[in-house]
């Protein structure tokens, strides 16, 4: 096979892909957006397209020769690896205090995810069968290992697709809420103050959590043990107060390498053959959709608590149970300091935004139990 | 084309769905307020 052979098979389709993955690049460097992640996917977007590469299996010369980017693929995607080590290292990341300390922000979590089930039927209507709309609904689900774990048990051909769509809207998050957010809120909603009282929390409850929470969820919805459990085993790294050594491991040299792998691996899915068509398209903007209904949801119940409370709440917080995390959080404490600078609603936010990474994953897991593969 | 139909049979499963998920985090709700009862 000659060079001139090699310039030949270049298809405008791939040319599409090395402008996608070099947007990716770009969106990593220069806007720092989820730079671990979509670097390594724009950079493995470019990798994967080139003619005949060699990342990807290959027939030469009559012998199948497997590609990098196929075997990481089969060894931590095809078999939801790669997602739940990560969910290891983020379960090790999050302080479950604000939410253990004021537990009704719970509620805000389980609002949010509205967007999943909304976008699903949206999905069918547009014409995907349920398996591909589930997967691509799980977009709203804010969490990239989740939106793996779910596409990937579906077997969904999109899953290139659904993770950048994943990924992109959880860094675009500061763009995406706001707007919504003072689309369905009053000036006076937005100026609501919130005196934070937290309840102190023992060690004991710390510990225990954890374990409760795997427990519960896995009773209701078995398939989703896996992704509960792992989340719930890093944070009992974190709190049991015995493997600092393991739980700073699991948050950085893990989490670190987990995404670098993940990022590289989904361009497995990223070939110009799978990735250029309309179903693109249709499911970057069914993730739209997603995120703003998650955001609606959880404004609008917000909202509705309001009617029967005597200590009104700041509806902005329903925003940050979308579990993009920190991300939500900081987004509504900036845009009630944008209002009133005395206003500080981080710590609410955190507790609403904390419990979306556990509401998120228990939507994962019913869709999973409603939904048979 | 839109399916309609397809939306129409997708209504329980969001229902359901969004049920369960409101289900689960109220029982961890009552179990953490529990628990921060019990190990004060």
């Amino acid at each position: 096979m000659s060079i001139l052979d090699n310039f030949t098979a270049i298809s405008w389709q791939m040319i599409v892909m090395w402008a996608i993955g070099a947007i990716l690049i770009y969106l990593a460097i220069a806007k720092e957006m989820e730079p671990a992640l979509l670097l390594p996917m724009g950079f493995g977007a470019i990798l994967v397209n080139l003619p005949f590469s060699g990342a990807l299996m290959q027939t030469y010369a009559g012998t199948l020769e497997e590609g990098v980017i196929d075997l990481l693929y089969n060894v931590g995607i095809a078999n939801e690896l790669f997602p739940l080590l990560l969910f290891i290292g983020i379960g090790a990341m999050i302080d479950f205090g604000p939410l253990l300390s004021n537990p009704k922000m719970l509620l805000f979590g389980a609002a949010a995810q509205f967007g999943i089930f909304f976008t699903l039927g949206m999905a069918v209507l547009l014409g995907f069968d349920i398996r591909n709309a589930a997967s691509i609904a799980i977009i709203g689900a804010a969490d990239g290992p989740t939106s793996i774990f779910v596409a990937n048990y579906y077997m969904s051909k999109y899953v290139g697709a659904i993770i950048v769509a994943a990924y992109s809207y959880m860094a675009l998050v500061p763009i995406v809420q706001p707007p919504v957010i003072k689309m369905i809120t009053t000036k006076k909603e937005r100026l609501i103050r919130m005196p934070y009282k937290p309840a102190s929390v023992s060690k004991s409850v710390r510990i225990l959590f954890p374990i409760v929470v795997t427990v519960i969820a896995g009773i209701a919805a078995p398939r989703s043990v896996a992704l509960v459990g792992f989340l719930m085993f890093g944070n009992l790294i974190r709190e049991c107060g015995v493997l600092a050594a393991l739980s700073q491991t699991a948050q950085n040299a893990l989490a670190n390498l987990i995404t670098l792998l993940l990022g590289l691996s989904v361009a497995a899915k990223m070939r110009a053959d799978l990735f250029v068509n309309r179903e693109t398209i249709m499911i970057l903007a069914l993730g739209l959709v997603a995120f703003i209904f998650d955001t609606v949801g959880g404004v609008m119940f917000a909202k509705f608590l309001n009617l029967f409370s005597k200590n009104k709440i700041n509806p902005m917080i329903g925003a940050a149970g979308i579990s993009a995390f920190p991300m939500s959080a900081r987004v509504v404490h900036k845009m009630g300091q944008d209002e009133d600078k005395q206003n500080f609603l981080l710590m609410h936010a955190v507790g609403a935004n904390v419990s979306g990474q556990i509401a998120s994953v228990i939507a994962g897991g019913m869709i999973l139990s409603l939904i048979a593969r | 084309m839109f399916d309609v139909q397809g939306l129409v049979s997708t209504f329980p499963i969001m229902v359901k769905g969004m049920a369960g998920v409101f289900s689960v985090i109220i029982v961890i709700w009552i179990s953490i307020v529990l628990m921060i009862k019990i190990f004060k």
